[in-house]
């Protein structure tokens, strides 16, 4: 019956359908080629960089699922991340490595954190939820410095094992790199189903216009808590894998300038496109070690280029791409 | 049997400014009721006060026997009360089809829903408004470059996509042409068949025309209420109006 | 309990305070004009103390001269970053200018440790200010009074300006209707680059007040911008008088609970300040605008 009423629409799935298989295609191949390289001579500080780059993707990732999708701009992203390192890294060291347990373990801190703070802040927003979530990244920061018997203040926390996985110790930076691009593959994937359903198109009415959402049906606030819940519990994630990779963390883990950090890597691979901020990810890891000159030129160059950044090009790289096809096909036509 | 929409006492004050003070409206079942005023009457005032965007300082809103006096908006569509807006208020950056589906989406319940992909059966529906409204060669256009009167007309797209008892309609002619406004006149006695229909208009001819009953506001009061030739041959009426309708007459 | 560690603290708070009502007015001014949140006002803090320190060095002045000079070149340097980055983009939305200023602070913070490095710098207090008074039995740092007197002094100042002079009823007028501005034939352009700058001022002269009792060093103004933040949401941004009661309020939390629970104390006013916010979201002195 409803062919009748649409005769566009076997065309219009047909193009969805196969847009979306080229671009799994394209993720895949990817992953695929990433996989490879350790086996393909490539230095091993290079599969560092790309290691804690991909920490960073899964982070920047949920990020943008928070402020790109549901346009909640947040300055305090190092929250969850921070929370979920020491709680994963404490327990790992007082416990047991394997790398599920502590997992689970971050996540039952960061969820229960997330869903207390977020039932309250997210009724806030625009400037007020941003400035918000700041201060509460930096009372966890003031909380690390200062519970010296848990965290060790601001010696940080050191003595984190090597992670286990069934059993198996995961002792080099290959396996461990793996074990990464396997987690940010997965959490790609998960997401990518999410903003695809019927909860994320709800994200990107809330985005649009929150209140004409509200007049269609949704209940906006509780939308808002579960998409801050849902991205604090990923941030976790990568707070687990960067606890392991570093054997430990700081109370800088959970600072205002790592919020910063992740604030650009996703608005400089632009905003909305999940694929944007894990190459803006990248882009920024590689980036900060060639400009290793000393800190403070680095704080400096970072300031100069996020303002450029917002100024000239809002919608980030992926604007970049979305205005070139935009272009292309005004040309085609 | 329930009426759909019944206000009682309605009253709102912003600090000391008084906006609407006893205000009473009685809707029937796929009825077309109109209200107007002059600017600042407190029309818009009284339309966010039913609709959730306002809490009302005093009185009772109730539909379909049920009090919803105060409940937020997402509630009140779940109860069966859809609004549009004054200002046009379409979600610019997604496909018109995107738009109505969003409606059609929360209809069915399905705005949590985590997966599968987006769903055809909300697309199916708001494909089905659309067409119903005259949209449907449009449905895969960015929202925000639709023509004005076209953009009137997809705010109540995505109402109906809600399915609701009781449709308000704020202003749905502001801006169109002679042309759109009588198609958008036919359009809202179609959808008495589903809904009754609480209007708020300037465009007189379109009230006489459509209405079933009128009721008029000026100052955060009612001043008359009843069907339309009595409201138009009332005195305290043609005061109120006298130079608008004369306007509007010519 | 005892009672001269109690008075000690309310007394640090007092003079905490006086500091933090000058940044958050500047703050709140910004805002309630150009709806502009200044994410580096912390930096323009820090970059008084720094402009104090110079001129000092450099110029061989004294502090009581340097402190009047510091505000003075912060000043054009905020008006100009203000016309090259913030007024180009004001009819963007919100979050905009709030990550330019993100930027901006990253800037001037990484240009300050650039030309003076990491380390933290102490100054003493300056003559004639330079011993302990006797207050109620305990023996209080004097510079640390008179400080607290000056930015009181400089605060009641801007209030005064704000309600009593013509320019004052303007920027009321186009803080509470932004459509005033062009009914009132307002450069608004202008208004905001100047009021940016004056808010800098304010911000710079803080923070160079305040250097001998503080310390110097490139993250002075953080704490202090987080702290401002709190004020303002908690004041309602664009409310003088909410800002000057909130500001007490916080340095008086921070400083008596800082004393006795140490940094436990800021999660405890982050606490607060959320519960305020669930009973008022738009600020607990109400017509403050959230959002």
């Amino acid at each position: 019956m409803t062919t009748d009423v649409w005769p566009d629409r076997a065309s219009a799935i047909k193009t969805e359908v196969r847009t979306r298989r080229i671009t799994s295609l394209l993720i895949f191949g990817g992953a695929a080629l990433l996989a490879l390289l350790p086996f393909a001579g490539i230095a091993p500080f290079t599969i560092t960089l790309l290691t804690e780059a991909m920490i960073f993707a899964i982070w920047a990732m949920s990020l943008d699922l928070m402020t790109g999708y549901t346009g909640m701009l947040t300055f305090g992203h190092a929250a969850g991340f921070g929370l979920g390192a020491y709680a994963a890294g404490y327990f790992a060291r007082e416990v047991t490595g394997d790398f599920f347990a502590a997992l689970l373990v971050c996540e039952l801190v960061v969820l229960s954190v997330a869903l207390a703070i977020g039932f309250v802040t997210t009724r806030l927003s625009g400037a007020a939820f941003a400035i918000v979530s700041l201060c509460i990244a930096q009372v966890l920061f003031q909380i690390a410095v200062a519970w010296r018997s848990v965290t060790e203040g601001m010696d940080g926390l050191v003595g984190v094992p090597l992670p286990r996985i069934f059993g198996v110790t995961i002792h080099n930076g290959r396996e461990f790199y793996l074990l990464t691009l396997l987690v940010a593959l997965m959490v790609y994937l998960a997401l990518r189903q999410l903003v695809a359903s019927p909860f994320g198109r709800t994200l990107s009415a809330i985005r649009t216009n929150a209140d004409r959402a509200a007049a269609v049906g949704i209940n906006v606030a509780l939308h808002k808590w579960l998409v801050f819940v849902i991205a604090w519990a990923v941030a976790g994630i990568a707070g687990t894998l960067m606890v392991f990779m570093k054997a430990g963390t700081t109370p800088m883990s959970l600072y205002w300038v790592e919020s910063g950090n992740v604030l650009i890597m996703a608005i400089f691979g632009g905003l909305g496109t999940l694929l944007g901020p894990m190459i803006g990810a990248i882009s920024f890891v590689f980036l900060r070690d060639a400009l290793t000159t000393g800190f403070a030129v680095w704080q400096l160059a970072f300031g100069v280029v996020f303002v450029i950044v917002v100024l000239v090009f809002p919608s980030g790289l992926a604007g970049i791409v979305s205005l070139l096809r935009m272009l292309l096909w005004r040309a085609r036509s | 049997m329930a009426s759909p929409l019944v206000v009682r006492d309605l009253s709102k004050n912003f600090g000391a400014l008084l906006a609407v003070d006893g205000f009473n409206l009685d809707i029937r079942s796929g009825q077309v009721h109109s209200l107007i005023g002059p600017n600042g009457a407190g029309k818009t005032t009284v339309f966010n006060c039913i609709s959730g965007f306002l809490r009302p300082a005093g009185g009772q809103v109730v539909l379909n026997g049920r009090d919803v006096t105060a409940w937020p908006p997402y509630r009140l569509v779940a109860a069966g009360l859809a609004r549009t807006f004054q200002i046009t208020q379409v979600f610019s950056d997604l496909t018109v089809l995107e738009n109505v589906a969003l409606g059609a989406r929360s209809r069915l319940g399905r705005n949590l829903q985590m997966w599968p992909r987006a769903q055809s059966e909300a697309q199916d529906r708001a494909y089905e408004v659309l067409d119903m409204l005259g949209l449907a060669r449009q449905a895969g256009a960015k929202a925000d470059h639709l023509a004005h009167g076209d953009k009137r007309v997809l705010e109540i797209a995505i109402a109906l996509a809600l399915q609701p008892h009781v449709l308000l309609l704020d202003e749905p002619t502001a801006g169109m042409s002679p042309g759109e406004t009588e198609r958008m006149g036919e359009l809202i006695r179609r959808t008495t068949k589903h809904a009754s229909v609480l209007l708020v208009e300037h465009d007189m001819e379109i009230v006489l025309g459509i209405s079933d009953e009128i009721t008029v506001m000026t100052q955060g009061r009612v001043i008359a209420s009843g069907p339309p030739d009595a409201v138009s041959r009332d005195p305290l009426v043609r005061d109120a109006y006298l130079g608008a309708l004369d306007a509007e007459a010519l | 309990m005892d009672l001269n560690f109690l008075f000690v603290n309310i007394l640090n708070g007092v003079v905490y305070g006086s500091f933090l009502l000058l940044t958050s007015l500047g703050l709140s001014l910004v805002f309630g004009l150009g709806r502009v949140v200044n994410f580096a006002h912390g930096a323009l803090y820090a970059m008084g103390g720094y402009a104090l320190i110079a001129v000092m060095h450099a110029g061989g002045a004294g502090y009581w001269l340097a402190l009047a000079v510091a505000p003075l070149l912060v000043i054009p340097m905020a008006m100009a970053i203000e016309r090259a980055t913030i007024n180009p983009i004001r009819h963007r939305p919100d979050v905009d200018t709030l990550l330019v200023t993100f930027g901006l602070s990253s800037m001037i913070v990484g240009a300050i440790e650039y030309v003076w490095g990491t380390g933290t710098t102490l100054l003493p207090p300056p003559s004639p200010f330079t011993g302990t008074v006797d207050v109620l039995g305990n023996q209080y740092p004097l510079y640390r009074l008179v400080a607290a007197l000056v930015s009181l002094l400089v605060s009641a100042g801007v209030f005064a300006i704000i309600q009593f002079t013509p320019m004052g009823l303007r920027i009321r007028a186009i803080t509470d209707d932004p459509g005033m501005a062009e009914a009132l034939g307002v450069n608004i352009k202008r208004l905001l680059t100047l009021v940016f700058g004056f808010a800098a001022g304010l911000a710079a002269l803080a923070g160079a007040l305040g250097a001998p009792i503080f310390a110097i060093h490139p993250e002075m103004g953080m704490n202090i911008l987080i702290d401002s933040f709190l004020v303002v949401v908690l004041g309602g941004l664009g409310s003088l008088t909410g800002s000057a009661i909130g500001a007490f309020f916080v340095a008086l939390t921070k400083s008596i609970g800082g004393g006795y629970f140490a940094e436990w104390s800021t999660a405890f006013l982050f606490l607060i300040v959320a519960l305020a916010l669930i009973v008022r979201p738009t600020g607990v002195f109400g017509q403050g605008r959230v959002a």
